[in-house]
C-alpha cells in the first residue's frame, strides 16, 4: 500500500481533482453512504430483474416453446415495470454519488460525454420497445424478439457506459490527457482492464433476481392450485438462477486478473473488507439453497428469505465496491476532509417523508393487489 | 320593405329570427338575393376517406399566403425600393417586432412553396386534374408558377450580398434560353446587369402586379371548386353508395382546419425565433460572388440540373427543364380515363420520377 | 473554472439541455395536469348517467397518458440531470449539496405517485369506485408535491432572494421571490395541458354527441389559465432582475446587429402561443363535434412551443449567471470576479484543465475560447463566436474583452494582456484572419497603463455603466 501512495503522491501534481464544493456535505457522511448503499441496491436490483428478464423472455420468443408461454407473458407484462422502477430507483443513487463523489464524477461524466448523453435516447427506445412488445404482442407476432434484442443491447450498452463512467471517476490521474486529446468526452473506454469484469460482476445478479420473481410466481400459482404452470416456473426460475454464481465466478476471477495485486492488497488491509466478501457469500448461498428448497412447495417463508438472501448479496457488493473506491481514491481524496454544514430540518422533511410515502404505497397496494391478483387468475384462466 | 321576398325554403332553413345569427342573416337576404349560392356552399361536401388529409393542403398553402399579405404589408410602411438595404437593416434592428415581422415573411415564403408542392403532387396523384377540373389545375399550375416568381423577386429586395448574387446567378441562367434570352434578361432586369432599376421592377411585381394577378387567380381557382365540389379519388368512387362518408365543408371541414392553422402560425413565430433572417452586407456588384452561392432551395432541382449540361449541351438541359412544367400543362389532356387505366399508371409513374428527381436533386445542390 | 467545458461542436452544451428540457416540460406538466383531469373525470363520471361509458373513454386516456408521461416524461427527466451535470458541473455541484434532501423528497414524491399510477392502471377493472378515485386523487396530489419542490430549486437559480454563499439558508433559497408566481402560472398551465391532452383522445371518439360531451368538459379546463395566467406574468415580470427586464424591452428592437434580442423573440413565442391557445379552444368550444385529429395535435403542439418560447425565455433571462449573482454561466463565481487580483492572474496558471500551453500560440487562444467561452458560445453553431466577431481586428478583440461585461449578458473577462491578446488572435483566426498574439501585443503595447488595471475592479460587479 505504501509503495502505491508514494507512486501516486509522485504524480499527485499532475492530478486536477476539483476542489470540494463550497457548501460541503448537507449531513454527516455515514448517513449519505447508508442511503446511498441503500438505495443503489434496490435499483441494482431492479435492474438485474429487468435485464434478466428480457433475457429469458429473449430466450422464450426465439424458443416458441408452448410450455413457456406464461413465463413469456409475465415478463412481457412485467418489464416496461422494471424499467420504470430501474429510472425511478435509480434517482437517489445518483443524487448521493453527487453529493459524496462530485468533484470525480462531475468531471468523468465530462470526460465520457459524448456517450453519457447517450443513456437518454438509449433508455427512451429500449424503454418504448419493450411497451411495444408488451401491447403489440398479439396484433403483430411476427418482430417481438428483434425488439427485445435491440431493448436489451441499449440496456447492456448503457450499463457499458455507465461502468466505464464510475470507473474513470476513481482514476483521476487519467483526466487531463484524455481531456486535451477529447474535449467532446468522444472516447468512451480508457484502458482499464477492470471495466469489463466488473461490467459482469453488475449484471451477474441478472439471472437470480429473475429466477427469483419467476420462483415467487410458482407459489403463488401453486397456492391458487394452478399446478403445471406453477411447477414450471419454479424449475425454471431455479435453473435460471443457477446461472449467477457461474457469471459472478467469471466475473470476479476477471477482476483478480485484471489488477490481482490491488485486489490482494483490499483483503489485507482490514477485516471489512473480508466480512463483506464472506458475507456477501453466505446471503448468496442462502439464497440458493432456500430458493432451491421453495421449488414445488407453496409455503412463502422459503421465497421470502431466498430473496433476503439475494437483498444481502447484493448490498454486500455495493458497500465493498465503495470501499474499493474510496481505498483507490485516498492519495487524493478523502470523504473524512469534507466538512459537514448540516440541514437537519430538510433531512428530517426527507426521512419523514419517505416513512410517509412508504407506509402508504404498501397500504394502497395490500388494498389493491387482491384485485390484480384476481385478474391475473382469469386471465390465466383465459389463457393457459 | 322588401325587393323581393326570401325563397318559403330559405325561411325555414334559416336560423331562428329571434336569435341574433338568424335576425342579421335575414337583413342581408333581404337586400342581397344571394340564398341560392349561400344553400349551395352551405350543402357542400367533402368526401372522407383514408386520403382526405390532402384535401387540407390548400387551404394551409392559403394560410401562408395570407400571412405574407399581412407581414407583406407591413413591411411596406418600412421599405424604401431607393434605399434598400438601408431600410432592411431599420426594420430589422430599430423597428419595434421589425426583425420577427421580416423573419416571418421570410418563413412564410418558404413554407409556402414548399406546402405548394406538397399540393401540387397531391392533386396529381389523386388525379383531381381529370375531367372537369382540367382549368382547375391550370389555374393551379398558373399559380404555382407566380408563386416562384413571387419568391424570386421578393428575394432581390434586400439588396444585401445574398440577394444579390443570387439574382445575377438566377438571371444568368435566364439569358441562357434559346434566340429569346438576352433580351428578355435585360427586359426583366432593367438593363444588362442587376441595378436598383432591377429593384424597381421586381418591387412593382411583388407588392403590386403579382399581388393582384395571385389574388384573381386564387379567387377563380376557389371559384372552380366551389362550383364543381372536391374531387373523389378512384378508391373513393367506385364505394356503393351507402359506405360513402362526407362532411360539410364550411362549418366540418374548415372549422377543424383553424387549429391546424393557429398551430402553424405559432411555427412560424417559432421558427423566427430559432432562425431569424440574417441580414448580409450590403451588395456590391463590384466584389466578387461569396463563395458557393446558390439559389433558394426550390431553384436549387433545375439549377443542380443544368450543372449538368455546360456549354454547347445547355440546350439540351432547358429543353429537359422545361418538359416539366409542359408535362404539367398537358396532363389534364393526356391522363383522361376515369377510373385510371393504363395510360393514368403511367403517369403515376412518370410522376413518381419527377418527384424523386426533385428531392434528389436538391438535397445534392444543398449539400454540394 | 473547476471542471472541464464538455465543448460539443455546433450544438454546444447548453442546447443539448435545451432540448431536452423543452421536451421534458411539456411532458412532466402534463403528467400532473392529466392526474387532475383523471381525478375530476372519475369524480364526474360518477355522477353522469353514462358513467361507465365515460370510464372505458377514460381508460383509453390513461393508457396514453401512462405511455407517454412514464417512458417520455421520467426519462427526460434524468436527460436534465445528465446534460446539466456536463453543463455546468459547477453549478449542479452547488444545488445538489444545498437541495439534495429537496431533491431526495421529490423522489419520494415520483415512487409514489408512479407507484399509485401502476395500482390505479392495473387495478382499473377490478378495484372499487372509492378507491379507484382515490388513487387518483392521491396520484394528483402528490405529483402536484412533486413540481412545488422542483420549481423552489428552479426559481431559486434566477432569484436566490436573501440567500448567500456566506449564509445559505436552505428555506430563503427555496421559498425566494419568485416561487409563488412561478408555482401558479405552473400549476394552471398543467390543468391547461390535462384539457389539451383529452381534446385528442375525445377526437378519436366517432359518436358525435358523446364527443361533443367530453369536449365540453375537457375545454374547461383551459378557462383558469385563460383568465389568471395574464396577472401572474405581471407578477412574475415584476420579481425578474432588473437586467433581465431592460434586455427584454431593448430586444423588441434588434441591437447588436439583432442577436441579443433572442430573449425577446422566444418571449414573443411563448405570449402568441398562450394566445393561441386560448382562440383555438375557444373554436373547439364552439363547435365540439367537428375537432379532428391533427387540429388537436397540432393545438397540443402549439403549447409545445409555447413552452419552448418559455424555458428559453426563463433560461436567457438569467444571463450573464447561471445561479443569479453566485456563480457566472462559464462557472466563475461571482465573489472571485470581485477580486482584482484573481481575475488579472494569468489565465494558464488558473485553468486547471489546460494541458499545458505555450503561452501565446494558437492553442492558448484555443484553450481560453474552451474553458472560458465554449460554456455558451460554439464556433460556428449556436450562438457562433465567428459571426459575432466577423469584422474584428486584433486589437478590437485585445479591448472589447476588457468591457464585455457591460452589455449585461457576459461575465468578466479572466485573464492578463497576454490572454487577452491569445483570444483575439484565436478568434480573428477562426474568421480567417491571420495575426498573432504577439503582433497583437505589439501594435497595443503604447495603450497599456496603470489606469486600465484599476479601473477593471470597478467594472467587474457586473453593472451597466450609465
Amino acid at each position: 500500500m505504501t509503495d502505491l501512495a508514494g507512486i501516486y503522491l509522485s504524480i499527485i501534481s499532475y492530478v486536477n481533482l476539483p476542489p470540494a464544493d463550497p457548501l460541503g456535505y448537507p449531513v454527516p457522511a455515514w448517513i449519505l453512504l447508508n442511503l446511498s448503499f441503500l438505495t443503489l441496491t434496490w435499483h441494482l436490483l431492479a435492474m438485474n430483474f429487468t435485464i434478466g428478464g428480457a433475457a429469458i423472455l429473449l430466450f422464450t420468443l426465439v424458443r416458441k416453446n408452448s410450455d413457456y408461454r406464461g413465463i413469456r407473458h409475465f415478463f412481457g407484462s412485467g418489464l416496461p415495470l422494471g424499467v420504470s422502477y430501474i429510472i425511478t430507483l435509480g434517482i437517489p443513487p445518483l443524487l448521493f454519488v453527487q453529493v459524496l463523489y462530485g468533484q470525480l464524477f462531475y468531471s468523468s461524466s465530462i470526460l465520457v460525454g459524448s456517450f453519457w448523453i447517450q443513456v437518454i435516447p438509449a433508455l427512451i427506445i429500449a424503454y418504448s420497445g419493450f411497451y411495444y412488445h408488451k401491447f403489440k404482442r398479439q396484433e403483430r407476432p411476427r418482430w417481438q424478439w428483434q425488439i427485445i434484442v435491440v431493448s436489451l443491447i441499449l440496456l447492456l450498452y448503457i450499463g457499458y457506459i455507465y461502468v466505464n463512467n464510475l470507473t474513470l471517476s476513481m482514476l483521476p490521474e487519467k483526466w487531463l490527457p484524455i481531456y486535451s486529446d477529447n474535449p467532446a468526452g468522444g472516447v468512451l473506454h480508457h484502458g482499464e482492464p477492470t471495466v469489463i469484469p466488473r461490467f459482469l460482476l453488475f449484471l451477474s445478479g441478472a439471472f437470480a433476481v429473475a429466477g427469483m420473481a419467476l420462483i415467487w410466481r410458482g407459489t403463488f400459482l401453486l397456492r391458487w392450485g394452478y399446478q403445471d404452470e406453477g411447477r414450471r416456473s419454479h424449475s425454471f426460475g431455479f435453473k435460471a438462477f443457477l446461472l449467477t454464481p457461474m457469471i459472478w465466478l467469471i466475473a470476479a476471477g476477471g477482476i483478480y486478473g485484471a489488477r490481482p495485486e490491488d485486489v490482494a492488497m483490499m483483503f489485507a488491509a482490514s477485516n471489512t473488507t473480508t466480512t463483506l466478501l464472506i458475507t456477501g457469500i453466505i446471503s448468496g448461498l442462502m439464497a440458493g439453497i432456500f430458493a432451491f428448497v421453495s421449488l414445488n412447495k407453496k409455503k412463502l417463508i422459503y421465497p421470502f428469505v431466498a430473496s433476503w438472501g439475494i437483498f444481502g448479496a447484493m448490498a454486500s457488493m455495493v458497500i465493498f465496491r465503495d470501499l474499493v473506491r474510496q481505498t483507490v481514491l485516498s492519495p487524493y481524496f478523502k470523504i473524512s476532509s469534507i466538512p459537514v454544514n448540516a440541514q437537519w430540518g430538510m433531512f428530517a422533511i426527507f426521512m419523514v417523508s419517505l416513512v410517509i410515502g412508504l407506509v402508504l404505497l404498501i397500504v394502497l397496494s395490500v388494498k389493491v393487489f387482491p384485485r390484480m391478483a384476481e385478474m391475473a387468475r382469469e386471465r390465466f384462466d383465459g389463457t393457459i | 320593405m322588401t325587393y323581393y321576398s326570401i325563397l318559403p325554403d330559405a325561411e325555414s332553413r334559416l336560423h331562428d329570427h329571434s336569435k341574433l345569427f338568424g335576425k342579421v342573416s335575414r337583413y342581408i337576404l333581404r337586400r342581397y338575393p344571394v340564398w341560392p349560392m349561400i344553400d349551395h356552399l352551405a350543402n357542400k361536401v367533402v368526401p372522407v376517406h383514408k386520403h382526405s388529409v390532402w384535401y387540407n393542403i390548400g387551404g394551409i398553402a392559403l394560410f401562408f399566403f395570407s400571412v405574407q399579405i399581412i407581414t407583406g404589408v407591413l413591411l411596406m410602411i418600412y421599405y424604401r425600393p431607393g434605399l434598400p438595404w438601408d431600410s432592411i437593416q431599420r426594420i430589422v434592428m430599430e423597428v419595434p417586432f421589425g426583425n420577427m415581422i421580416r423573419s416571418i415573411h421570410h418563413w412564410s415564403a418558404n413554407l409556402m412553396v414548399f406546402t405548394l408542392f406538397v399540393h401540387m403532387f397531391s392533386t396529381f396523384f389523386m388525379k383531381a386534374y381529370r375531367r372537369p377540373r382540367e382549368f382547375t389545375w391550370l389555374v393551379g399550375a398558373v399559380l404555382m408558377g407566380m408563386t416562384l416568381i413571387f419568391g424570386f423577386s421578393g428575394y432581390l429586395l434586400p439588396w444585401d450580398d445574398l440577394s444579390f448574387f443570387a439574382t445575377r446567378v438566377g438571371m444568368s441562367e435566364i439569358e441562357k434560353a434559346p434566340l429569346i434570352g438576352m433580351w428578355l434578361a435585360d427586359i426583366v432586369r432593367g438593363g444588362s446587369d442587376v441595378t436598383i432599376d432591377t429593384i424597381g421592377r421586381f418591387y412593382v411585381l411583388h407588392v403590386m402586379v403579382l399581388p393582384l394577378l395571385t389574388l384573381a387567380a386564387i379567387g377563380v381557382h376557389l371559384f372552380f371548386i366551389q362550383v364543381q365540389g372536391v374531387s373523389e379519388p378512384d378508391s373513393f368512387a367506385s364505394l356503393p353508395e351507402s359506405r360513402k362518408r362526407y362532411r360539410k365543408y364550411f362549418t366540418e371541414f374548415i372549422f377543424a382546419e383553424i387549429p391546424v392553422w393557429l398551430f402553424l402560425g405559432v411555427l412560424l413565430v417559432a421558427l423566427s425565433a430559432a432562425f431569424p433572417r440574417e441580414l448580409m452586407p450590403e451588395a456590391d456588384p463590384f466584389s466578387s460572388a461569396p463563395e458557393g452561392i446558390k439559389p433558394e432551395w426550390y431553384f436549387l432541382a433545375q439549377y443542380q440540373l443544368l450543372k449538368f449540361f455546360p456549354g454547347k449541351l445547355e440546350m439540351v438541359g432547358l429543353i429537359l427543364l422545361l418538359l416539366l412544367p409542359l408535362g404539367i400543362l398537358v396532363v389534364p389532356f393526356i391522363d383522361r380515363a376515369i377510373p385510371a387505366n393504363s395510360r393514368g399508371r403511367l403517369v403515376n409513374r412518370i410522376g413518381i420520377i419527377a418527384l424523386l428527381g426533385l428531392i434528389v436533386y436538391t438535397l445534392w445542390g444543398w449539400l454540394s | 473554472m473547476n471542471y472541464p467545458v464538455w465543448d460539443i461542436p455546433f450544438l454546444g452544451n447548453g442546447l443539448i439541455v435545451a432540448i431536452i428540457a423543452i421536451i421534458h416540460i411539456l411532458i412532466s406538466h402534463l403528467a400532473i395536469g392529466g392526474g387532475a383531469f383523471l381525478f375530476v373525470a372519475e369524480l364526474w363520471s360518477n355522477r353522469q348517467s353514462n358513467g361507465g361509458k365515460i370510464r372505458e373513454w377514460l381508460h383509453d386516456y390513461a393508457t396514453y397518458f401512462l405511455v407517454y408521461t412514464t417512458v417520455f416524461g421520467a426519462v427526460t427527466g434524468v436527460g436534465i440531470w445528465f446534460a446539466i451535470q456536463l453543463a455546468n458541473a459547477e453549478a449542479t455541484s452547488l444545488l445538489i449539496h444545498q437541495f439534495v434532501f429537496a431533491w431526495a423528497t421529490e423522489w419520494v414524491m415520483f415512487l409514489a405517485e408512479l407507484t399509485i399510477l401502476y395500482l390505479y392502471y392495473y387495478g382499473w377493472r377490478k378495484n372499487s369506485r372509492s378507491i379507484q378515485t382515490f388513487l387518483a386523487g392521491a396520484y394528483f396530489v402528490i405529483s402536484w408535491f412533486s413540481l412545488f419542490i422542483i420549481n423552489g430549486i428552479l426559481t431559486f437559480m434566477l432569484t436566490p432572494g436573501s440567500w448567500s454563499l456566506a449564509k445559505p439558508d436552505i428555506f430563503a433559497g427555496f421559498f425566494n421571490p419568485g416561487f409563488l408566481p412561478s408555482l401558479l402560472i405552473r400549476s394552471l398551465f398543467m390543468f391547461l395541458l390535462g384539457g389539451l391532452f383529452s381534446l385528442i383522445i375525445a377526437s378519436r371518439v366517432s359518436e358525435d354527441d358523446f364527443r361533443e360531451k367530453i369536449i365540453n368538459f375537457s375545454v374547461k379546463w383551459v378557462i383558469p389559465a385563460a383568465i389568471f395566467i395574464p396577472f401572474l406574468l405581471l407578477w412574475y415580470w415584476s420579481t425578474l432582475p432588473e437586467n433581465t427586464v431592460t434586455l427584454v424591452k431593448e430586444g423588441i428592437r434588434g441591437i447588436g446587429g439583432g442577436r441579443l434580442e433572442a430573449i425577446t423573440r422566444y418571449f414573443w413565442l411563448a405570449i402568441t402561443s398562450g394566445v393561441l391557445i386560448v382562440i383555438g379552444t375557444a373554436i373547439v368550444a364552439i363547435r365540439p363535434k367537428v375537432v379532428s385529429i391533427a387540429g388537436m395535435i397540432g393545438l397540443f403542439m402549439i403549447a409545445q412551443f409555447g413552452v419552448m418560447g418559455a424555458e428559453f425565455f426563463r433560461e436567457m433571462a438569467r444571463k450573464p449567471y447561471v445561479i443569479y449573482d453566485v456563480l457566472y454561466s462559464n462557472s466563475l463565481w461571482k465573489q472571485n470576479s470581485l477580486n482584482t487580483d484573481y481575475m488579472k492572474t494569468p489565465y494558464l496558471e488558473k485553468a486547471a484543465w489546460e494541458p499545458g500551453i505555450e503561452p501565446l500560440s494558437r492553442e492558448h487562444g484555443e484553450w481560453l475560447f474552451r474553458l472560458q467561452c465554449a460554456s455558451c458560445h460554439t464556433r460556428n453553431g449556436y450562438r457562433s463566436i465567428v459571426s459575432r466577431t466577423e469584422n474584428w481586428s486584433g486589437e478590437f478583440g485585445y479591448r472589447w474583452f476588457l468591457t464585455m461585461h457591460e452589455s449585461g449578458v457576459m461575465p468578466p473577462f479572466q485573464g492578463d494582456d497576454y490572454d487577452r491578446a491569445a483570444l483575439s488572435a484565436y478568434l480573428v483566426s477562426l474568421n480567417g484572419g491571420f495575426i498573432t498574439a504577439d503582433e497583437i501585443l505589439k501594435k497595443v503595447e503604447p495603450e497599456q497603463s496603470p489606469a486600465d488595471t484599476l479601473s477593471l475592479g470597478e467594472m467587474s460587479s457586473g453593472e451597466k455603466q450609465p
